[in-house]
């Protein structure tokens, strides 16, 4: 017979009080997590927000307004595009009884395609004075705010002084063969990108852009981080990604260099976030109190000296020197509350033929 | 009263009993498969030439995995059994780190790495030749791992047997055969793993069925697309590795249905001793410090200590909740499925192949599909459904099958005759179990549980979907914020969650009974 | 009018996965006697104590206890613990985390005894089989010997009416076997229980029992007297005996 080795040390019915113990926490701590449920669905002095930007900027934003209201802010952030299967699935699989309040989105494409499935609700807000209405939706179901632009950054130690790309055309180049990346379009701001750009352009143009992008040895990659990452430390020389992602690489103190590109031509994409009010959320007088905080010109100012370096859309919010105002980009002219009609079909088209032809 | 000779006893109750549990590990996959299923008329038009590449790529690099986990892991889990190691025990654990690694992770240190390494190294490693080093740091431990708990159900009498006529060769050859079927079906489970996780296949751009599924779900939002493109994945699994299975998991069954035995007594063998210090370490260095030593080049420029311990603070209870509560639910079934297979080499068959085809497939389609069950429930069960205990529930039907193994195992290695002896002295079911079973079993079964934990952890997709709004696990917020945190940031997350789980492998590697010569 | 005619089994067969173990066995058990089953290893010896015992069911035919029908074909209709039946087991089945006196209190647990009274009795029972001094020892710390007495301590605690032992004997040294054997028999005479052993060795059966019962091949013949097997029967077992004790005898 064997000796049961610590069975020797630890005899079992002297094991019963401390495992019962443990399993008594266990279930405490789990029973924390069942919330009761009021007559407006969650306890009062809440409000869930879902939200596709980046965790690091979104969250002190939402503890400041914490801080301000004494309105609990259960935030759910995203993970890194492609790492996952999204935040918007949750909220599309979440839709016959939401548990969002409010959607803070990263873009407004993410926003229409809510507004398609009939998951928000229009919600005006009395804080969007000031704010551009181009960037918003016409029917009210989203509003535009403090915008990141698509920017091309190059490695210093890799592009010579004077020869900085200044077009998403110049990466079709020969000075930069086999030297450029871009995240999937398929996913994310790019996917946004891509769908202004065929907006913009016509069909034709776009697709050459991208199939001589590939035909000049440009590289697909799985995110905008991974092109930040890539490009700072010299495997590529040039990249297509978000103002935020620069800036963070600014901050490392990389070597990067940032343009604002198609400055003479077709302009910059500026992508705002957008504040979506969820239809039927359990705190709606909640919700449209957060919607409203983030529409305010404080949480403008807040994000555009966050490292996250967003560009206010309201001309009167002043900016740190290192973020360029809006006012100072041309703007690349797109109707916002159309790209996400397009970007669907593109999705199941171009695009997706595009990103499978070029991997292995 | 309820005899025991209810643990022994055969009869229909058992595979009913069994179907049930296999049900409900299978439920989260049902609603999308389901929905698949109905428009099975048009399952054609999926195969496109994308799809068709990617199912051969990752078919490609399963296969690859199955060999170098077969060809690595072996050795590495025969040797230590057999012969004496020193260190072995923390050196397996270590090794054994990676299975608690999100693929992601590794696929970034090892591009990290590549990055400053430069050619040839950069070539290989973003392509096919990555994605299966990555897998690999899987599929080796898994193998590894049954190879030595293989060993562990050999009798002393036989390898004694055995030596008396050949000596220590002879002793390895018949080791290597003998724990060779077991091993395959690790290796083979690995490589299906491999088949439906989209990480590394992003990183390398290597277009794989993973990636398509993923792209269905979070670019196209076109679920019945994803459910049929998951069923065909689980479907050619079925064809290439069902016959595999099929035919080495009796074996399987019989290491794991282990008799109380004489154990091994392990050789002493300078020469073994050597060759298996030499595979463990260079293994160790291949496979975890590579791509940890890429992960962690940023932490060069600093380590983010307090932003790091604040992240660590917000997310550390949740991670330990749901990690409990998933291993709590998960130990439980899995006793009850090892329950329903008593020693049934049959039940234990079919479980062991249902079990593998559910573990295949994505966590996305579980988490979804519970997520969509969840939005039908009555508004009565919200405090339930949109609690800590979905999250857990969902984490434990999807880790069952590593649970069942030790289960099977703990439950294996008690005697026939222990529960037909209290039938006939007429002890009370209750009593027998409390007072007889459950300490023979604590052991295996509670080695089992933080196992599952340990993974539970790294399960990203499931917490994704269904946590409560608010409370997040640290991997998840790993995920979270490494798309714009400074790198030493994200280094210095990625490092306290590596030496948090290092430790814990390694206390479960001093919990494991120790065989003294 | 004494109804206590002890075991019987009628036409029973029983089979395991596709090789058939027992084919159309009957006899009747002689109540309040010592009977050996004898066989080769692997003929069959310890399934019929598991059928005996109410641990299986028969594939066909019945098992009856004092005329009553007590197992069917994949029945079993009165449980192990009803029977007023005790095993030790060929691999002894003690508990191995259990001490030796905890292995028979547990034994007890059947009966809901006081803890008292259940730790009376246990210790009782280690006296009688002479193992007392060992009590609060766990089986892996006992010698072969030792470990048959505990076994032989928790069968007999509750005062079974009936005492299966399987292989008792494997492995033991000839003192020691010989000493449990004397011990055994005094025990299962004072008490008057109907003994059933199982062995391939027939001078244990010998020594042990005055009637047995041949397994071959699957199939049993009735019980007979041991003297008259060893001295007339047919069978290869006592065939080979008869020469093994003509050889011993003739010097």
């Amino acid at each position: 017979m064997n000796r049961m080795g610590i069975a020797h040390v630890l005899c079992w019915p002297r094991l019963c009080p401390p495992i019962g113990c443990i399993l008594a926490a266990a279930v405490c701590l789990a029973a924390h997590g069942c919330r009761k449920e009021d007559g407006s669905g969650k306890a009062p002095g809440e409000v869930v927000v879902y939200t596709s930007v980046d965790d690091v900027f979104a969250r002190p934003i939402a503890e400041e307004f914490e801080a301000k209201t004494g309105v609990r802010v259960r935030l759910v952030p995203d993970t890194e595009e492609t790492k996952s299967a999204g935040l918007v699935n949750r909220m599309i699989a979440e839709k016959n009884r939401p548990q969002a309040d409010v959607f803070w989105s990263g873009d407004p494409i993410r926003a229409a395609i809510l507004k398609a499935k009939g998951i928000s609700a229009p919600y005006r807000s009395p804080a969007a004075d000031g704010l551009p209405t181009q960037y918003s939706d016409p029917d009210g179901h989203w509003t535009g705010f403090s915008a990141r632009a698509r920017v091309l950054i190059y490695n210093k130690n890799l592009v010579l002084e004077g020869q900085e790309p200044k077009s998403i055309f110049d990466l079709l180049h020969d000075r930069f063969r086999g030297k450029a990346c871009i995240a999937n379009p398929l996913f994310g701001t790019t996917s946004m990108h891509a769908a202004a750009l065929f907006a913009t352009l016509s069909e034709e143009k776009a697709k050459a852009f991208f199939d001589g992008f590939v035909a000049n040895g440009g590289k697909i990659l799985s995110s905008n981080g991974e092109v930040r990452r890539r490009v700072a430390n010299g495997e590529f020389a040039v990249g297509i990604t978000d103002t935020d992602d620069a800036n963070v690489a600014r901050l490392e103190g990389k070597p990067i260099g940032i343009v604002f590109p198609d400055a003479d031509g077709m302009g910059t994409v500026v992508i705002p976030n957008c504040a979506v009010l969820i239809a039927n959320g359990p705190n709606p007088n909640a919700g449209r109190q957060f919607i409203d905080y983030l529409l305010s010109p404080e949480t403008e100012r807040a994000l555009a000296e966050s490292e996250a370096a967003q560009m206010p859309l309201r001309l009167s919010v002043e900016v740190p020197s290192h973020v360029v105002p809006i006012s100072r980009i041309k703007a690349m002219q797109v109707d916002y509350a159309k790209l996400g009609n397009l970007l669907e079909e593109l999705s199941r088209g171009f695009l997706k033929d595009w990103v499978d032809r070029n991997r292995s | 009263m309820i005899s025991c000779l209810i643990l022994e006893r055969p009869g229909r109750w058992r595979i009913i009993g069994l179907i049930v549990a296999l049900s409900l590990c299978a439920a989260p996959y049902l609603p999308l498969l389901i929905q698949a299923g109905f428009e099975v008329g048009t399952l054609g038009n999926i195969f496109t030439d994308a799809f068709v590449r990617s199912l051969v790529n990752s078919f490609t690099v399963s296969i690859l995995v199955a060999i170098v986990s077969y060809t690595v892991g072996l050795p590495l889990g025969v040797v230590p059994a057999v012969f004496q190691v020193r260190g072995h025990k923390a050196l397996l654990a270590l090794l054994a780190l990676p299975l608690l690694l999100p693929s992601f992770l590794v696929a970034i240190g090892w591009s990290s790495l590549a990055a400053v390494a430069g050619e040839p190294i950069h070539s290989f490693i973003n392509g096919r030749g990555g994605c299966v080093l990555v897998f690999s740091a899987t599929g080796v431990p898994l193998a590894m791992l049954t190879a030595y708990i293989a060993c562990a159900s050999l009798t002393g009498s036989q390898l004694d047997a055995v030596r008396l006529s050949g000596g220590a060769r002879a002793v390895l050859r018949y080791v290597f055969r003998y724990a060779s079927a077991p091993t395959v079906l690790a290796a083979v489970l690995a490589a299906i793993l491999s088949v439906s996780d989209p990480g590394p296949g992003q990183i390398f751009g290597v277009l794989t069925a993973g990636a398509e599924i993923l792209t269905s779900v979070a670019a196209l939002y076109d679920f019945t697309l994803a459910g049929q493109q998951c069923l065909t994945v689980g479907l050619l699994v079925l064809l290439i590795a069902a016959p595999l299975m099929l035919f080495t998991a009796p074996s399987f069954a019989s290491s794991v249905l282990a008799r109380q035995t004489r154990p091994v007594e392990r050789l002493y063998h300078s020469r073994a001793e050597l060759c298996g210090l030499f595979g463990l370490v260079v293994t160790l260095l291949i496979l975890l410090a590579a791509p940890l030593l890429g992960l962690f080049l940023p932490l060069g420029n600093g380590v983010e200590v307090s932003r790091a311990l604040e992240e660590l603070r917000r997310t550390t209870g949740n991670t330990v909740l749901y990690a409990g509560l998933a291993s709590g639910f998960c130990t439980c079934l899995a006793l009850a499925i090892a329950f329903f297979i008593g020693r049934n080499h049959r039940l234990m068959i079919m479980a062991v192949v249902i079990l593998s085809i559910i573990f295949v497939l994505p966590p996305s389609l579980g988490a979804l599909g519970l997520l969509q069950a969840k939005s039908f429930l009555p508004g009565q069960l919200d405090p339930l459904a949109k609690s800590s205990f979905m999250v857990g529930g969902a984490l434990a039907l999807r880790l069952v099958p590593v649970a069942v193994v030790f289960a099977l195992r703990s439950w294996g290695s008690t005697p026939r005759s222990s529960a037909l002896a209290a039938a006939i002295q007429g002890v009370p079911f209750s009593r027998f179990v409390l007072r007889v079973l459950a300490p023979l079993m604590f052991r295996s079964v509670v080695i089992g549980g933080l196992l599952v934990a340990l993974l539970a952890t790294s399960d990203i997709v499931t917490v994704l979907f269904l946590h409560p709004p608010g409370e997040s696990t640290l991997p998840l917020a790993i995920f979270t914020v490494m798309a714009n945190a400074p790198e030493s940031l994200v280094s210095t997350l990625c490092l306290l969650y590596v030496a948090g789980a290092g430790a814990l492998l390694i206390g479960i590697a001093a919990m494991a009974p120790r065989r003294t010569a | 009018m004494n109804t206590r005619t002890g075991f019987e089994f009628r036409n029973v067969c029983k089979s395991f996965a596709v090789s058939r173990v027992l084919n159309d066995v009957s006899f009747a058990l002689p109540d309040g006697q010592q009977t050996a089953l004898i066989g080769a290893s692997g003929c069959g010896k310890s399934t019929l104590l598991l059928l005996l015992a109410g641990l299986e069911a028969p594939d066909a035919g019945e098992i009856l206890l004092d005329g009553r029908a007590i197992s069917t074909p994949n029945e079993i209709l009165v449980p192990p613990h009803e029977r007023g039946v005790s095993m030790v087991f060929q691999d002894l089945a003690l508990w191995p985390n259990l001490s030796a006196l905890e292995n028979v209190v547990l034994g007890l647990a059947g009966l809901r005894l006081a803890r008292t009274e259940a730790q009376r009795r246990a210790h009782e029972t280690l006296r009688i089989c002479g193992i007392e001094s060992l009590a609060g020892r766990r089986p892996g710390t006992l010698s072969g010997g030792e470990q048959q007495r505990v076994a032989l301590a928790r069968s007999l605690a509750h005062g079974p009416r009936f005492l299966f032992l399987d292989e008792p004997f494997a492995g033991l040294d000839g003192p020691t076997k010989f000493r449990l054997l004397t011990e055994i028999q005094q025990i299962a005479r004072q008490k008057n229980m109907t003994l059933i052993v199982a062995t391939h060795d027939l001078l244990e059966a010998a020594s042990l029992c005055e009637h047995a019962i041949i397994l071959d091949d699957g199939r049993a013949n009735d019980v007979a007297r041991i003297d008259d097997l060893i001295d007339k029967s047919s069978s290869p077992i006592f065939g080979s005996f008869r020469e093994v004790l003509r050889s011993i005898q003739g010097g």
